[in-house]
């Protein structure tokens, strides 16, 4: 069980202006970064700015994708104009640069790591971030789900493997992660094993004192009437991205009448994964 | 009480080739260099490059993947695990450009065929992972590392944290870097790229020299082997994006952390695998570091002569490389160094003999990321 202690969640079906925003948010101008690296700083901001980090706070960035723009960008500075990448997209290029420059923004001296998985990208995430609690060489994890909503939108819904049909959209979701039940907003419970579908079932229907159950976008209308046993669902319009299981996580702990423990199941090429989510007392109705 | 992590068995291919010839190069002091060609609208022009045989391929999913399946596949087929520890061992993926996936792809999406081409399959971090996972039957957590040169290194501190946890029982690293492009362009752009040699610690050394390389090794927390990987430390540096401090504090910092972590001593370590990129910077910032916390009486080595810089492929070839001399008694010298900025501070630059030690090896990246860690092998 890891606890969360404090969370920021943006997300939008449209790409807004995050330079602005940004610059609302922290009164700065983050020179040389681009739209993911801002879409960053946006939300871990925010839980800065709600809960003290300490300098030696672990940060775990994760994400699908990752910069695919500036991959757009240097496609056709190559492929359609023969240019050399200029150095600034070319730093940016790596994931890490955006969790540079979010350890720089919040004076992080900790362990800094850009991770991702094919298919569930937040979920294998958190479980390095656990260890890292478990372990005891940190006692506190930033840890945030990027995904940046790329045009054409249909070179996007391509790579992410989505049918035209549905909706992408952004986000930028942090919790702020640690072993200390004190004041948790609520708890993950993360389960390490990937399932078939009987075996998601079966796993579901042992959750007998489920308040609700959430699915991914990618679990079709009826999949998950098939893996309902009578559960409450807990729906979030959060548009189609990799991490949004983070925004649902952030969704349910804020919400007031969808009960104290919602099992949220996401599935990748026929795979299926759950996450544990249990809203605490601080964490019951708070904004 | 925490177990230690050991390490199995580790196969590599790069520059050098495969283990045998690799080691034999290693002994021999002797490597392999071939080039890569730079031409665009506003710069044509040619770097030195450490290629994997054939020297010239075509950047390619497949000829990555092909390399990949190789390297993973001599190793899994000498390793004694039984079939379910196979099924449920964590695979651990570093690498730098791991996000070539995704540039590939919108490289075809250039081509009006793409439309038919792509077939709604998700592309995106992750992908070589998930190959391995699905070519050799592996259904345990898959984890895809991604910041810069300490790729691999991150990867195989966290398989260490989860084992020692009793998350997993084993685990299988894999560090990959291969040719691409936009990494040649990137590092020219930049500046960073030596047209002549890699030549690190040395005055007059003016560079990179980027190279391809796979590794994999596999970890256990109850396996039995010489080898032991003690403890790590890996902490983010803001001083600058693309390089660390030159007065070398931070690295320092991390180098004592690794110290602390495996509950050892400056004094207790045999020698340095010095990250050595041969960029005037790093190497004065490494030098600074060692100086600080080991004095000039703690001996180090450079790699990347032997190999090129593999990127966030590194950490664990340059691992590999070091079991394997070790393994077979020795440690390698460093190649191209005649002069440094100090005369305190010169790399080993003869083959000198070893039956067994404590390893720092050391590895700083694009991003702030410095990771140090440390591994032993018991003596005869």
């Amino acid at each position: 069980m890891i606890y969360i202690k404090a969370l920021s969640t943006y997300h939008s079906l449209k790409r807004i202006d995050t330079k602005q925003t940004l610059k609302e948010l922290t009164g700065k101008i983050f020179r040389r970064s681009d739209r993911f690296t801002q879409l960053a700083l946006m939300g871990a901001h925010v839980v800065a700015d709600s809960q003290k980090l300490d300098d030696k706070c672990a940060l775990y960035l994760t994400s699908a994708q990752a910069n695919l723009a500036v991959f757009n960008r240097i496609r056709d500075q190559k492929y359609l104009h023969n240019q050399l990448p200029r150095p600034v997209d070319f730093i940016n290029m790596l994931s890490g640069s955006a969790s540079f420059y979010v350890a720089k923004h919040l004076g992080l001296k900790g362990k800094n790591i850009s991770l991702s998985h094919s298919g569930f990208a937040a979920q294998m995430s958190l479980i390095v971030a656990s260890s890292e609690l478990r372990s005891g060489n940190s006692t506190q994890v930033l840890f945030g789900g990027v995904d940046e909503l790329v045009e054409p939108l249909s070179l996007h819904q391509k790579i992410a493997g989505v049918e035209p049909s549905v909706s992408l959209a952004e986000g930028s979701n942090f919790l702020l992660l640690s072993q200390d039940a004190q004041d948790a907003l609520g708890a993950i419970e993360l389960s390490y094993k990937q399932h078939s579908s009987s075996e998601m079932i079966a796993v579901i229907k042992e959750h007998k004192d489920l308040d609700c159950i959430s699915f991914s976008a990618r679990i079709s209308q009826s999949q998950r009437d098939n893996m309902l046993a009578g559960h409450e669902v807990f729906e979030v319009e959060s548009g189609y991205y990799e991490t949004a299981v983070l925004f649902v996580v952030a969704e349910f702990l804020r919400s007031q009448d969808s009960g104290d423990k919602m099992l949220f199941v996401d599935r990748y090429n026929d795979r299926y994964m759950s996450t544990l989510i249990h809203k605490m007392p601080k964490g019951r109705g708070s904004e | 009480m925490q177990q230690s992590t050991k390490i199995l068995d580790s196969q590599i291919l790069c520059a050098l080739g495969e283990n045998s010839r690799a080691l034999q190069h290693l002994r021999d002091g002797t490597t392999e260099l071939s080039s890569k060609e730079i031409d665009s609208d506003l710069l044509q022009i040619r770097y030195p490059y450490y290629s994997i045989e054939p020297k010239e391929h075509n950047f390619g999913l497949s000829v990555s993947l092909e390399y990949i399946f190789d390297v993973v596949g001599k190793l899994l087929s000498r390793s004694d695990l039984s079939a379910d520890e196979h099924k449920n061992m964590a695979i651990f993926f570093g690498c730098a450009s791991i996000d070539l996936s995704v540039a590939e792809v919108l490289q075809y999406s250039l081509d009006e065929s793409f439309e038919s081409t792509l077939c709604s399959k998700r592309i995106g971090s992750g992908y070589y992972a998930e190959a391995i996972a699905s070519k050799f039957g592996i259904d345990g957590l898959c984890f895809t590392y991604n910041t810069a040169c300490t790729s691999s290194a991150n990867a195989l501190l966290d398989a260490d944290l989860m084992l020692k946890s009793g998350a997993i029982q084993h685990a299988l690293i894999v560090g990959f870097e291969s040719y691409a492009p936009t990494t040649v362009e990137g590092f020219s752009v930049m500046g960073l790229l030596s047209q002549n040699c890699c030549s690190p610690f040395d005055i007059n050394r003016d560079g990179i020299v980027l190279g391809e390389a796979v590794s994999a090794a596999i970890l256990s927390s109850n396996g039995s082997s010489d080898w032991t990987l003690c403890g790590g430390k890996s902490s983010c540096e803001t001083h600058s994006i693309t390089g660390t401090s030159a007065d070398g504090i931070e690295i320092a910092k991390v180098m004592q952390g690794a110290l602390e972590n495996s509950s050892l001593r400056a004094e207790q370590i045999t020698l340095i695998k010095a990250h050595a990129t041969a960029s005037a910077l790093n190497d004065t910032a490494e030098i600074n570091a060692m100086r600080s916390l080991f004095g000039n009486t703690t001996p180090f080595i450079s790699l990347k002569p032997y190999i090129g810089h593999t990127l966030g492929g590194c950490a664990l070839a340059e691992l590999v490389l070091m079991m394997l001399a070790v393994d077979d008694g020795f440690v390698p010298k460093s190649l191209n160094f005649i002069e440094g900025e100090s005369s305190d501070m010169s790399p080993l630059c003869e083959i000198a003999s070893v039956d067994g030690g404590v390893f720092m090896m050391n590895y700083f990246g694009f991003g702030g990321n410095n990771t140090s860690f440390i591994v032993s092998k018991s003596r005869a």
